[in-house]
């Protein structure tokens, strides 16, 4: 093509050229695809365990979105045979093994429950007591198994001393564990661990239906694996006392199986006389522990995080690292009563903190 | 440089500001955010609009409360008011429910920018 001759209609063209393509420019811009409505990011969610459980997948490029949303529908079933096993109060097996119990008999563990109740009896052990499947009994007390059940006043000191003496008499959980009792007082409960262990179970039978890429979130409890496409999952960790601009304490990304579990005082609680009273209740005293608002352990299994945030905040402030350690549980963090930070040196490195916060290094 | 030359940059420009204002947001601050009743979508809401919203659920009605940016359970038919307590809500990937009545409130924003989950 020739160019004009004229030296006006040259520039003309050359501006209109350059018009042309700013306006091209700035139409995609506008109109480009938003990030929020990723094509490969699949999510679903659903009640189960007593809180919201949420799946989200990240897919190859090969994989179709129909097929992974059939897939979740077929893992939430699959759940809710989950949650029927391990719920202490219904009748599934765990039910019905309390209820064996409570009848005086001694149980043999089911094989399907064998190997939870093995690292439930290891953890228990290397936590010194402080994370404890058999304090069923307590929990009812306290009224924080079943969330439309919650008292408003804290039961007599009477009645916690008395389970407290039942619980000290009662034989330990030991591993292998394939019998138990009698001990009729004694009613198991897996809520300190049946979450963690369901995000982890979630990953290994979504990872055998082709799914790598994941999060399993239930109720604050998460799982990842995986990355999300060509970054890493971010994370976001609750801070125990929001206010209007802090939502979050803290943020860390992860790629690869972990699991970021967080026990606060503040997931389930009452007030009276001016108290908090929450479900971290310590077995050795009967009563919620003090000390800490929040911990967030991160490891590589769900079940052992899980496990691991319990007796973390039971033991305290003086007392957490030297349990982590005991767990073999190497980042974590917890906050003090004042809202203070203490970190292991090996989280430390990943975690971003907002401004203002206190944050001691724990070597 | 022509007068041309420079109208072609100051509307170039003011393009990019205007993109920056309508399109940047806080790395973590929810957009939206999405009702269910027993695990079934209801509705969808933007969290920039101040109002009440009223959630037909198992028990009764639950009432969820937006205002600046933020949403809340006001009101819920269950004994325990753990909605209730849960406070304000902003934050993508916050997530709050009133379980006697089956009711939940999940909030989302641009993921791109903000975090695809909360441990809490």
């Amino acid at each position: 093509m020739k160019l004009p001759d004229s030296p006006h209609l040259r520039l003309f063209l050359r501006r209109l050229l350059l018009g042309l393509v700013l306006a091209g420019l700035f139409t995609w811009l506008a109109l480009r695809p938003q990030p929020g409505a990723d094509p490969r990011l699949v999510e679903r969610e659903f009640m189960a365990m007593g809180t919201i459980v949420s799946v989200s997948l990240y897919l190859d490029a090969d994989q179709d979105r129909g097929a992974a949303e059939d897939a979740l529908r077929t893992f939430e079933r699959g759940l809710s045979d989950y949650e029927a096993r391990w719920s202490a109060w219904r009748a599934g097996a765990l039910g019905q093994l309390n209820q064996a119990l409570e009848r005086g008999e001694a149980v043999q563990i089911p094989a399907p429950l064998q190997a939870l109740f093995d690292e439930a009896a290891q953890l228990s052990a290397a936590s010194a007591g402080r994370f404890d499947v058999r304090i069923g009994r307590l929990v009812e007390l306290w009224g924080f198994h079943d969330e439309t059940q919650f008292r408003s006043v804290p039961p007599a000191t009477e009645d916690i001393g008395a389970r407290l003496a039942t619980l000290a008499t009662a034989p330990p959980l030991t591993a292998p564990a394939t019998g138990y009792g009698p001990a009729p007082q004694v009613w198991f409960d897996f809520g300190a661990i049946a979450k963690g262990d369901a995000t982890d179970q979630a990953v290994t039978r979504l990872r055998a239906a082709g799914y790598h890429h994941l999060i399993v979130n239930a109720g604050g409890n998460l799982r990842t694996a995986g990355r999300r496409g060509d970054r890493a999952w971010r994370i976001g960790i609750r801070h125990p006392r929001p206010d209007a601009e802090h939502r979050l304490l803290a943020t860390l990304e992860t790629a690869g199986d972990e699991a970021v579990i967080t026990s606060g005082d503040y997931e389930r609680y009452f007030e009276h006389g001016g108290r908090r009273y929450h479900h971290l209740i310590d077995p050795r005293t009967g009563y919620p522990a003090q000390g800490l608002q929040a911990v967030t352990v991160v490891a590589p299994r769900g079940a052992l995080a899980d496990a691991a945030s319990t007796a973390l905040f039971v033991a305290g402030p003086q007392h957490w690292r030297d349990v982590a350690r005991q767990m073999g549980v190497e980042q974590a963090f917890v906050v003090d009563a004042a809202g203070k930070v203490q970190i292991t040196a090996a989280l430390a490195e990943r975690v971003k903190f907002i401004d203002g916060i206190e944050v001691h290094v724990q070597p | 440089m022509t007068r041309g030359d420079v109208l072609a940059i100051c509307v170039a420009a003011a393009c990019v500001g205007a993109l920056y204002a309508r399109h940047w947001q806080p790395p973590v601050a929810a957009t939206r955010f999405e009702v269910r009743v027993a695990g079934e979508p209801v509705g969808r809401y933007p969290l920039d609009q101040k109002r009440d919203l009223w959630v037909d659920g198992r028990l009764g009605r639950s009432l969820l409360r937006i205002d600046n940016g933020r949403v809340r359970f006001v009101a819920s038919p269950c004994r325990n008011q753990v909605c209730v307590h849960s406070g304000w809500l902003s934050s993508s990937g916050d997530a709050a429910a009133c379980l006697p009545n089956r009711v939940s409130v999940s909030l989302s924003g641009d993921a791109g920018a903000g975090l695809d989950a909360v441990s809490f």
